[in-house]
């Protein structure tokens, strides 16, 4: 079971933490290093490609790592696929959170599938940053190494329907995928995709 | 036969973060929220550049806007979401959000829907102007670029 949620007066140290960002957008890229500094983090690698994180990556241990999704050449689907598959064991299994502007549900299903711990929906914020990093913290997800994908755990949790309900609606939980444009996903439409947990009908 | 391997993760940044000492979870938030504060000017001129791109690249005058990369238009937009983090009105992350959705069924579909491209300009430019549009008038705007993507969406089939 994962770990009880904190509560606001819980501590978190960010000091020793060695996290990568990475956000071919300087802007962007300037705004979520301004947010985990803020949280303490001091052990901050920033990266304007996904090539530049490889090297990174390669180089040392690392604890986390951010990357915005939309990047020319190798986008953060492909960053997340090589650090499951490539880069040194001891990172292999390193959080992953993919952070997008746009976020139409197949992408969504792309950043779980390529291996991703997390999607998170821009414009951020820095409560929804902390709140992301401490799920992922808490979560005992097993890992899955495979040939059709390495990562930790998609499978939902089948717990069956709430209390008082005879079974899921018949609209639920439909998978099907667009040919073309699906809406935006809200974050929370997000976390029930990205996140194992009680289906809720 | 494909073998799945199923394993323990070890947890470091668990450990790492709840190790001791560091600060409280919303003190960190707060400070976060401090530093954020600073890159308000920086981003608001992001969003006007980006706003300004839109228009010299993909706004109604521009006679040949057809034959430029549509992609540089997503992008623009995509950057509007990035800079809109620490400044009002959100709904301006939402109105380049819909026009990523225009674009998105666009370069699906391979067809340009120019009117739906200049109507979410002409609202980035409005949300961007900081006029007053009223009691609930952000959310009234954003709903109609909702109803218009979808009833543009479903004439194309």
């Amino acid at each position: 079971m994962p770990a009880s949620p904190k509560p606001p007066w819980a501590k978190v140290n960010f000091e020793d933490l060695s996290i990568v960002v990475v956000d071919d957008n300087q802007q962007a890229l300037d705004i979520m290093i301004q947010v985990i500094t803020g949280f303490g983090a001091k052990k901050i690698s920033r990266c304007l490609s996904a090539d530049e994180a490889r090297k990174v990556i390669s180089d040392g241990q690392v604890d986390m790592v951010i990357t915005d999704a939309m990047m020319p050449t190798i986008d953060g689907y492909d960053l997340t696929r090589w650090i499951r598959r490539e880069a040194p064991e001891h990172n292999r299994f390193t959080p992953v959170i993919v952070v997008t502007g746009h976020t139409p549900r197949r992408d969504v299903v792309k950043a779980r599938d390529c291996g991703a711990n997390y999607i998170i929906a821009k414009p951020i914020t820095p409560k929804t940053i902390m709140d992301r990093i401490l799920w992922v913290a808490r979560e005992d997800r097993m890992g899955i190494d495979c040939d059709a994908y390495v990562g930790p755990d998609r499978r939902f949790r089948r717990l069956g329907p709430p209390a008082g309900m005879a079974g899921r609606r018949s609209g639920d939980l439909n998978d099907e995928i667009g040919a073309a444009v699906e809406p935006n996903m809200s974050q929370d439409q997000i976390d029930t995709v990205m996140k194992p947990q009680k289906v809720t009908v | 036969m494909t073998v799945v391997r199923k394993f323990k993760i070890p947890n470091r940044l668990r450990a790492a973060l709840f190790s001791g000492g560091g600060k409280r979870i919303d003190e960190a938030v707060a400070d976060a929220d401090v530093g954020l504060a600073t890159l308000v000017d920086a981003c608001l001129a992001a969003v006007a550049d980006c706003i300004a791109r839109i228009e010299s690249g993909f706004g109604s005058q521009v006679a040949d806007r057809q034959t430029h990369d549509m992609g540089d238009l997503y992008r623009l937009s995509a950057a509007i979401i990035d800079a809109c983090a620490p400044i009002e009105p959100k709904a301006l992350a939402d109105a380049a959000r819909s026009l990523c959705d225009v674009l998105d069924y666009a370069m699906e579909a391979g067809h340009w829907d120019w009117p739906a491209v200049d109507i979410h300009i002409d609202a980035l430019r409005l949300l961007a102007s900081g006029v007053d549009l009223g009691e609930g008038g952000e959310q009234r705007l954003i709903q109609s670029l909702d109803k218009l993507r979808q009833h543009r969406e479903a004439l194309a089939g």
